[in-house]
């Protein structure tokens, strides 16, 4: 609690400090400039809130122009390469990957009981048609969409609007102040609000919204527009298209935002974006931010087409679609291109992460996966570094799974656990478990007399997985037990994992850094029944349905739940870091996922006239990709 | 007997106007060669295709050497063991000749182990060279797996793809187009309307369809069936209409005719007259339609779709091998596709000679 | 002729309705639908999908309603010019189609044109010179043009480019033209890049053209009219020109009704991996994406286009050579 307090302190001193010195005349973009002397827009001074954040620039104060080429294979949702130049959420995670730093709530107070949380919002945002920003908006967010029953059918959020069961609850104290109150701690609100979540929060303009909202319009209105627009049958449908949060639409044009960029066209295959002429942030010196003028998202199909896209130097920002197998390619046409290669480090406490499904419907294989002494032998007999010579040009950590070193629950030992190469050890610990006779082609019997084959189902997502795992079937078939590997579809491996068929799955590690892993420590206890999850299907379900189905652990995971819930709660946070450690310690102990190669670099691909772009970083879902490194800062040098 | 007879002397003659055409001789030499190989793979393999020589990870093709570093000559070509380093500033992996020893290149050497055909045990390969040296004829790929070897396998699958598809395709078109053309009618209407829907509708939305729909508890033995009758369902179509065209208009041939009258039963006209009088003709349009089934395979593969790793088909290399790097870098991850073309050509050249001969004044359908 | 024309149009209809219950099902085969894709999607890149957002985009979809019910609505639809909307692009299927139309088109008559273009006097060649150092060549060509598989000759050739001439040919457009207004400059840099797919797409249209009119041209010449009108001394390329020339193109004439539909689906793959602005990347990225309005759509048009290019075709063929029997 205390290094909250001070760590809050410290921001909102920084802040006034900046501020006091920030305080002469604004200045903006010359494409600006010529609109307000036209008289289509107010002056900045007059655009920007009372009290500007102001960002510190990476190499120097930038050039205003340019516009930014970027691709995408995503749908038109969020996980473009445009995403990270476009939310803005409550808080930021900072550049250090841990400590939580003010966005748009300039301070903030968290009681000593973490039951009540005051955010007081920055003075005079404006949303970037110039209607100001202010409580109401997030008064609208909670009252007249998260707690509508027609467009959140089963409530808000329960992991972070509801601690305890119980919806959060909301009150304005005046316009630019805001206050949430828990039934029990929830301490962990401030990561949540510098994460995803506190983005949604700031995706709500009342004034523009209302019109589609029955609370404001009259349903007979309402149905009527409904009726007009064959995409609808219903009022909510159309509310939530309207704001951006229906299949694909979160680039829609004509949609007030607080981003530094806004959607000003939008065709197939070509998204453009301009920057927001009320957007709230600005340099040392005073200048309004963002310095680059606008982007251009172009949709491509095949992640072959980005790649030809940046070695012909066309991609002017591209760390989302590059892989590590093609650097040798990167390197080769870095000249050509006119690029240059910035080498992050990846937030995956290990790229692939191996799941040996203890609730798998085969008796015989359950038994195995629940003896610790079975996924020990498995994890001896991977080579982490044949993998990590072969596919990561040895630069990668040779680990299990466990959190990366900059955390603050990071302890070298649980992340080696297991994590060396003993074909031997993994040989006996096998023969031990009764695994000893084998067939004429040389794998291993099961108890039932049946050959030890395991099945691995897998997608390809976020990292490479399949090179990493025709490897470790070798090093499994070498031991005796058969591999064979599947790649299945996302689609059907959500399906199939939540239906508990899937014997052995495989993930990524994200969530092993701060900003996810006190929220969502995943690979640890059985808290999320989803598509990630394959260690303990039913485990889960009987969890998130509070036991209306799913089957019930054994004590010694629901120790882990316990160890889960206690670090939600718990305002302490020596306490805290002690419990994330118990977690990692019983992970390290009991190997309930084994690892791979973690802590992977990460090539990030920056044009040479892109500038403001730090040289090393972390790069991930966890903190929200580019979003600590204020992108709104990069600028194009002027010729 | 008659029958017979002239049959056999019509097969004669096709064989020598075929033997005239050079192409489809060439061709059926290479085909020859192709499935000689497809199914001594483990022989002609000289390494194995899984085994990962992890020190040299995408080394390139190594270089048959006829001159050795002092200038000696040997008429046996051999060659260089490889030294390889990592250049961290380019992240380039560097391979330079070890000149100290020579290896020459034997045939029928010992090597790695295999299982013939899953059978029997052997370590005979049909050529290579001592153990300690590293013979990569197309280089290795990104986890030192011999591309060479993975081709030789790859031939197995990619070749019989095509020969059971086009099988597939042929019994079902035989049967379908038969009773199409002899019972004319409401059957012949539907059948008629089903071909015309499927010959319209994309082929790539279909395989997409279909392949998504294959259990996903298959292994790769079935999967690899269950595509090879998704390839051959979409070809049968072409054979059917053949078939049915044939019949009706061999029906009111004069020896059908006479036939009908001296009282042969119906199956007995099909087998004995019919069948024969068109069978050049359909082996023809199947041997043109292998070729179409193998690069299918790739295509499939291509989308995603197709064979999967570790079953190794030159599709599944061909998609390995669909990147950046693989065309700027390491160009003989590429090299499968040589494989697929040759195959194809002599497929191809083979059906056209089949054709030129079975009826040199036939136009293509 | 005219009852033919009308059973032919009756069996279309059928035909049609074949087609639209097809292009329907073969999206539904894959398990899960849009809904399924977009969550695995956004869970991919770490959002935790609650119950709360797939209940909320389950109803806001209607995707739980029975299928044929959802196919009834969709047909319907259809038959009134409203081809519903795209989940993936949240825009009317109608819009999308239309926007790539042109393109795909220019590309496909592009790709026709260049096909005989090439195939025809290569094939007249071939026939004339029969067995000639040229034919051979010519022959040889033709059959690897058929044996390449097209994606990898589209990224070899991509990669060839740009590697030794510095030249960008993915996309239609180099990055400065890609925004500007139409001009002569625009139309000259689109040329620029055409020649790329023309001839990858065409390749395999080429080599079979090439097959079918050497045949056809080499039967023709082995007639005794030829061999007639040679014995009176009229110079040959007459009488190359003015019969068997003209009989061998007949086939190729009255099968552009089929050849043109064949080109469109023929692009896909290489449309993918060229990155051209045309149909087959939506499509195929509708198709993995279960976007089931938006891929039921296009398969639909494109069977049209062909159902309707076989009916052209048989019609100009009945019209070409009588002796077709109209059954």
């Amino acid at each position: 609690m205390k290094r909250l307090t001070l760590s809050v302190l410290a921001a909102a001193l920084t802040v006034l400090v900046l501020s006091t010195c920030a305080a002469f005349a604004y200045s903006e973009a010359p494409m600006l400039k010529e609109r307000v002397s036209a008289g289509l827009l107010p002056a900045v001074d007059e655009r920007l809130p009372e009290n500007p954040q102001v960002v510190e620039v990476v190499e120097r104060i930038g050039d205003y122009g340019g516009v930014l080429d970027v691709s995408s294979i995503a749908s038109d949702s969020f996980l473009g390469p445009h995403g990270f130049l476009m939310g803005e959420g409550m808080l930021r995670t900072d550049t250090d990957y841990s400590t939580v730093v003010p966005n748009m709530a300039e301070s903030w107070e968290l009681s000593d009981d973490a039951k009540t949380l005051v955010l007081h919002l920055r003075k005079g945002v404006k949303w970037s048609d110039g209607v100001p920003f202010t409580a109401d908006d997030i008064m609208f967010w909670w009252e007249d969409v998260e707690m509508n029953e027609e467009i959140r059918p089963s409530g808000p959020n329960r992991r972070v609007w509801q601690p305890g069961g119980e919806p959060m609850d909301v009150r304005k104290i005046d316009d630019y102040t805001v206050e949430l109150t828990f039934s029990q701690p929830h301490p962990l609100i401030l990561r949540n609000l510098a994460h995803g979540h506190g983005m949604a929060m700031l995706d709500w303009p009342k004034h523009y919204l209302k019109q589609f909202h029955p609370k404001y319009t009259p349903m007979e209105e309402l149905e009527k527009m409904v009726a007009a627009d064959d995409a609808y049958d219903q009022w909510y449908q159309m509310f939530l298209d309207k704001a951006r949060q229906s299949f694909s639409v979160f680039l829609e044009p004509g949609v007030p935002t607080l981003d530094a960029f806004m959607v000003t066209e939008k065709e197939p295959g070509l998204i453009r974006l301009e920057r927001n002429p009320y957007y709230w942030k600005v340099d040392a010196e005073g200048n309004q931010l963002p310095y680059i003028d606008g982007v251009r998202v172009h949709k491509v199909s095949n992640i072959t087409t980005v790649n030809s896209k940046i070695i012909t130097g066309e991609e002017d920002f591209n760390g989302f679609h590059t892989s590590l197998q093609q650097l040798t390619t990167y390197k080769q046409y870095e000249q050509q291109g006119d690029y240059r290669i910035l080498m992050y480090k990846g937030i995956f406490g290990t790229e692939v992460l191996i799941q040996f499904n203890q609730t798998y419907d085969d008796p015989v294989w359950q038994k195995l996966a629940r003896d610790v002494r079975f996924r020990r032998a498995m994890s001896l007999a991977i080579n982490r570094d044949e993998i990590n010579n072969s596919l990561y040009f040895g630069l990668g950590e040779p680990r299990n799974t466990s959190v990366l070193s900059s955390s603050v629950v990071y302890d070298e030992k649980f992340a080696k656990s297991y994590a060396q190469y003993d074909p031997d050890t993994a040989n006996k610990l096998l023969d031990e478990l009764g695994l000893d006779k084998r067939d004429s082609a040389g794998f291993r019997l099961r108890p039932d007399g049946k050959r030890m084959s395991i099945t691995i189902e897998y997608c390809e997502a976020d990292t490479p997985k399949t090179p990493t795992l025709e490897l470790v079937k070798a090093h499994w078939d070498a031991v005796g037990v058969s591999t064979s590997l599947k790649l299945i579809s996302n689609t059907l491996e959500t399906e199939r994992a939540m239906a508990n068929q899937i014997q052995v799955g495989i993930h990524h590690a994200d969530r092993s850094t701060d900003p996810l892993f006190f929220t969502e420590p995943f690979w640890y206890a059985p808290i999320v029944h989803g598509w990630e999850q394959n260690t303990w299907p039913l485990w889960a379900q009987w969890y998130t349905t509070k036991g209306r189905a799913g089957e019930e652990p054994p004590a010694h995971v629901k120790h882990l739940l316990d160890v889960y819930e206690k670090m939600q709660i718990t305002t302490d946070e020596v306490e805290r870091i002690e419990l994330g450690k118990e977690l990692l310690r019983q992970q390290a102990d009991n190997l309930w996922t084994l690892g791979t190669i973690g802590s992977a670099p990460y090539a990030v691909i920056v044009k040479n006239n892109l500038r403001n772009v730090p040289e090393t970083g972390w790069w991930g879902w966890d903190g929200y990709f580019g979003y600590p490194y204020h992108p709104e800062q990069f600028f194009f040098v002027a010729e | 007997m008659a029958a017979t007879s002239r049959s056999l002397s019509h097969s004669q003659l096709v064989w020598r106007r075929f033997t005239r055409h050079k192409l489809a001789m060439a061709g059926l030499i290479i085909l020859a060669l192709f499935y000689l190989v497809a199914i001594f793979c483990e022989f002609t393999a000289p390494l194995d295709p899984l085994h990962r020589y992890s020190s040299h990870i995408y080394a390139p093709p190594t270089p048959l050497r006829f001159i050795d570093s002092e200038g000696g000559f040997s008429l046996r070509p051999f060659v260089y063991g490889i030294k390889s380093e990592l250049d961290m500033q380019t992240f380039r992996r560097i391979y330079v000749p070890d000149t100290s020893k020579k290896y020459p290149i034997r045939f029928l050497v010992r090597g790695h182990e295999y299982r013939m055909w899953g059978l029997f045990k052997s370590n005979l390969h049909l050529f290579g060279v001592e153990p300690g040296g590293s013979l990569f004829l197309l280089g290795t790929d990104e986890l030192g797996r011999d591309v060479f070897s993975r081709i030789i396998y790859g031939t197995r699958i990619s070749l019989s793809i095509g020969l059971i598809g086009v099988t597939l395709s042929l019994g079902i078109g035989l049967i379908v187009g038969g009773i199409s053309g002899l019972k004319a009618g409401t059957f012949d209407s539907i059948t008629q309307r089903v071909i015309e829907i499927i010959r319209s509708v994309p082929h790539i939305p279909l395989w997409m369809g279909l392949s998504a729909a294959l259990p996903p508890d298959w292994n790769p033995i079935k999967v690899y069936f269950g595509i090879t009758v998704i390839l051959s369902l979409l070809g049968w179509t072409h054979v059917a209409r053949v078939v049915r065209s044939k019949f009706l208009s061999l029906r009111e041939e004069d020896f059908v005719m006479a036939a009908y009258a001296a009282g042969s039963s119906e199956w007995r006209i099909i087998t004995k007259h019919l069948i024969p009088s068109f069978i050049s003709y359909v082996i023809v349009s199947v041997t043109l339609s292998i070729p179409g089934m193998i690069l299918g395979e790739t295509a499939l593969s291509f989308l995603g779709i197709g064979l999967r790793p570790p079953v190794i088909s030159w599709g599944v290399l061909l998609q390995q091998a669909q990147n950046i790097s693989a065309v700027n870098t390491f160009p003989w991850l590429l090299t499968p596709a040589f494989f697929v073309v040759l195959a194809v050509l002599a497929f191809n050249f083979v059906g056209d000679g089949l054709r030129d001969a079975a009826d040199p004044y036939s136009k293509q359908i | 002729m005219g009852s033919y024309i009308i059973r032919r149009l009756a069996y279309m209809l059928i035909t049609l309705l074949g087609i639209s219950i097809i292009s329907f099902t073969i999206i539904q085969l894959p398990p899960g639908d849009y809904l399924t894709t977009y969550i695995a999607q956004l869970s991919s890149s770490g959002t935790v999908v609650d119950d709360s957002l797939v209940a909320s985009l389950e109803r806001q979809y209607g995707l739980d309603r029975p299928i044929y019910i959802q196919y009834f609505k969709w047909i319907g639809g259809v038959l009134t010019g409203n081809f519903g909307r795209s989940f993936d692009w949240n825009e009317a299927v109608a819009v999308l189609i239309a926007e790539r139309l042109p393109m795909t088109i220019v590309i496909s008559l592009a790709t026709l044109v260049f096909t005989y273009l090439v195939a025809i006097p290569i094939s007249i060649y071939s026939a004339v010179k029969q067995y000639s150092i040229g034919d051979y060549i010519a022959t040889v060509i033709g059959f690897i043009g058929l044996s390449v598989p097209d994606f990898l000759l589209a990224l070899v050739l991509m990669f060839s480019f740009y590697r030794f001439f510095g030249i960008s040919v993915s996309g239609l457009f180099s990055p400065e033209m890609r925004e500007a207004a139409w001009s002569w400059a625009k139309i000259k840099d689109m040329l620029d890049h055409l020649w790329v797919p023309m001839i990858v797409i065409g390749m395999a249209g080429t080599a079979g053209i090439i097959r079918t009119m050497r045949a056809t041209t080499l039967d023709e010449l082995g007639k005794d009219y030829v061999k007639m009108a040679r014995s009176k001394g009229i110079p040959e390329w007459k009488v190359l020109m003015r019969h068997p020339v003209r009989v061998a193109l007949n086939p190729i004439i009255s099968t552009i009704g089929w050849e043109l539909p064949r080109i469109v689906s023929g692009t896909t793959i290489v449309a993918v991996v060229l990155n051209l602005p045309i149909t087959g990347p939506i499509l195929l990225q509708a198709l993995q994406a279960q976007d089931m309005f938006l891929a039921g759509s296009f398969i639909l048009m494109l069977s049209t286009l062909t159902v309707i290019g076989t009916l052209i075709s048989d019609i100009l063929l009945a019209i070409f050579d009588p002796r077709i029997r109209l059954d």
